[in-house]
């Protein structure tokens, strides 16, 4: 009865603190795959060019080392971050300043030799996009041959005893009826952690029906998150932890499917430096509405600590089918990456899946 | 109130509220831990530029040594490196191309700090 009450005031101290640890630096929007799902719409050829590691850095170095708590994290995402040749060079710096990193990769480049050069530039958690088995995982990511890759990095990442690291799959209308099947195939491999997404219809995914669930699958996938967690607990033989992602709220499910109670925390802990300089919360937040300031005009972290309003304060998100919610107090509007276009409406609620 | 988040941050019970991962982001960044070295001649004791340093967690032949740093102009190598519990890392000199004989070592007190290493000539 007070966990709920109790974890409302955890969250707004949370917020209030707002205590920066987590940074993404999308160092690139370059992707060498055309993943049907992509929220940012990457290409092989971007019309951005990289931003340069100096001028991240000179970011970076806004923030002051007593402000940075021991777990703070730069995660490097895209795009496809190892399609920067800078790549060691950057983690290296960052590891300089005494941060840790971290990367989100498609795994098509990593193989031994780029393990080991991640590893030494000081490489501390990773995580391998895996959205099928064989061809389904090629057709998602527009690629033949991307699944072997993907498996190869998976196979490197998960006998690394000094990663954290953990495999994504995002499910869809295509791959829910290979949920066993991928869990075995991710087990088989050693992997510890496997987190699950839904696609919302943003970027590339936005026209696809197949990208999608629909309810009854919604559902389906909540109750295979469920009975994989239990039947781990239950055993307590180390198996792999299944754990929906923190992406929406989920009412009945929550707890159920994941160890935390919803909480979105863009803006709150989470900020990002995107590829033309932008800051804002996570880079799939819908950055024309919610960017809060530029690196090169601002300091970040003075943009951090006095403007992020929308994210700090949600009440501007009860309206449209959120007005009169009656879970709004624990939703808040959902994750804020599910706010797109003229924001006038979430454009995804969770909720509506499980009720 | 910053004393409320960190005290909630230091009981146990709670960490799991700080364990987090962002939609799109990874899990929580391993801990590692650095060391400068210095790497000098054993019979000068002047300093030796590009040293490989490598490391690894356990004398295991099946892990590869992880290339970590090369020393300065001083001799110098700031490295990073994982740890495992129960395990020492241990560390490789070599340069290449020299008289100098590769040197293994162990380091056992991974606190930051500076760590003399001599390399010895070949005879």
């Amino acid at each position: 009865m007070l966990r709920q009450p109790l974890f409302r005031l955890f969250r707004a101290n949370e917020t209030k603190v707002h205590e920066l640890n987590y940074l993404f630096w999308e160092c690139t929007t370059r992707c060498n795959l055309h993943c049907r799902h992509c929220g940012s719409d990457c290409m092989t050829v971007s019309q951005d060019i990289d931003m340069p590691l100096a001028d991240f850095l000179r970011a970076l170095d806004t923030i002051p080392s007593k402000e940075r708590p021991p777990e703070f994290t730069v995660v490097l995402t895209g795009g496809e971050p190892l399609l920067r040749p800078d790549i060691a060079e950057v983690g290296r710096a960052i590891r300089q300043r005494g941060v840790g990193w971290s990367m989100v990769s498609n795994g098509w480049f990593y193989d031994e030799a780029m393990h080991r050069k991640l590893m030494g530039a000081g490489l501390g958690a990773l995580t391998i996009s895996l959205d099928g088995l064989g061809e389904r995982h090629d057709w998602m990511r527009g690629r033949n041959g991307s699944f072997e890759r993907a498996e190869r990095a998976i196979a490197i990442a998960a006998k690394e005893p000094r990663l954290n690291f953990d495999v994504v799959s995002c499910i869809n209308r295509r791959n829910i009826g290979e949920l066993d099947a991928l869990h075995d195939k991710l087990q088989g491999l050693g992997v510890k952690q496997w987190r699950i997404f839904t696609i919302i219809p943003i970027g590339r995914a936005k026209d696809d029906p197949d990208m999608q669930l629909t309810d009854a699958e919604f559902v389906r996938l909540m109750d295979f998150i469920q009975t994989r967690r239990e039947a781990a607990a239950a055993a307590k033989d180390g198996r792999m932890n299944v754990t929906f992602s923190c992406e929406g709220y989920l009412g009945p499910y929550e707890r159920k499917v994941r160890r935390n109670p919803f909480f979105c925390r863009a803006g709150i802990t989470i900020a990002s430096v995107l590829i033309d300089g932008r800051i804002c919360g996570c880079p799939n937040i819908d950055r024309d509405l919610f960017s809060q300031g530029n690196i090169y005009q601002d300091s970040l972290w003075e943009v951090w600590q006095h403007r992020f309003e929308p994210f700090r304060d949600r009440r501007w998100t009860r309206k449209g089918i959120c007005a009169d919610c009656p879970v709004w107090r624990d939703c808040q509007g959902n994750g804020m990456h599910n706010w797109h276009g003229d924001g006038g409406q979430v454009i995804h609620c969770h909720y509506r899946h499980v009720i | 109130m910053k004393w409320l988040h960190n005290l909630l941050k230091g009981l146990s019970l709670t960490t799991a509220l700080f364990i987090f991962q962002a939609c799109y982001g990874t899990p929580e960044w391993l801990h590692d831990a650095s060391l400068q070295f210095k790497v000098v001649a054993a019979d000068t004791g002047e300093p030796l530029k590009d040293v490989y340093v490598s490391s690894r967690v356990q004398a295991a032949d099946n892990l590869d040594w992880i290339p970590c740093g090369r020393t300065n102009e001083d001799g110098e190598a700031h490295v990073f490196f994982g740890t495992a519990e129960g395990q020492d890392p241990q560390f490789r000199f070599e340069m290449l191309d020299s008289d100098y004989q590769v040197k293994d070592t162990v380091i056992v007190d991974t606190k930051y700090r500076t760590v003399e290493i001599q390399l010895v000539k070949a005879e």
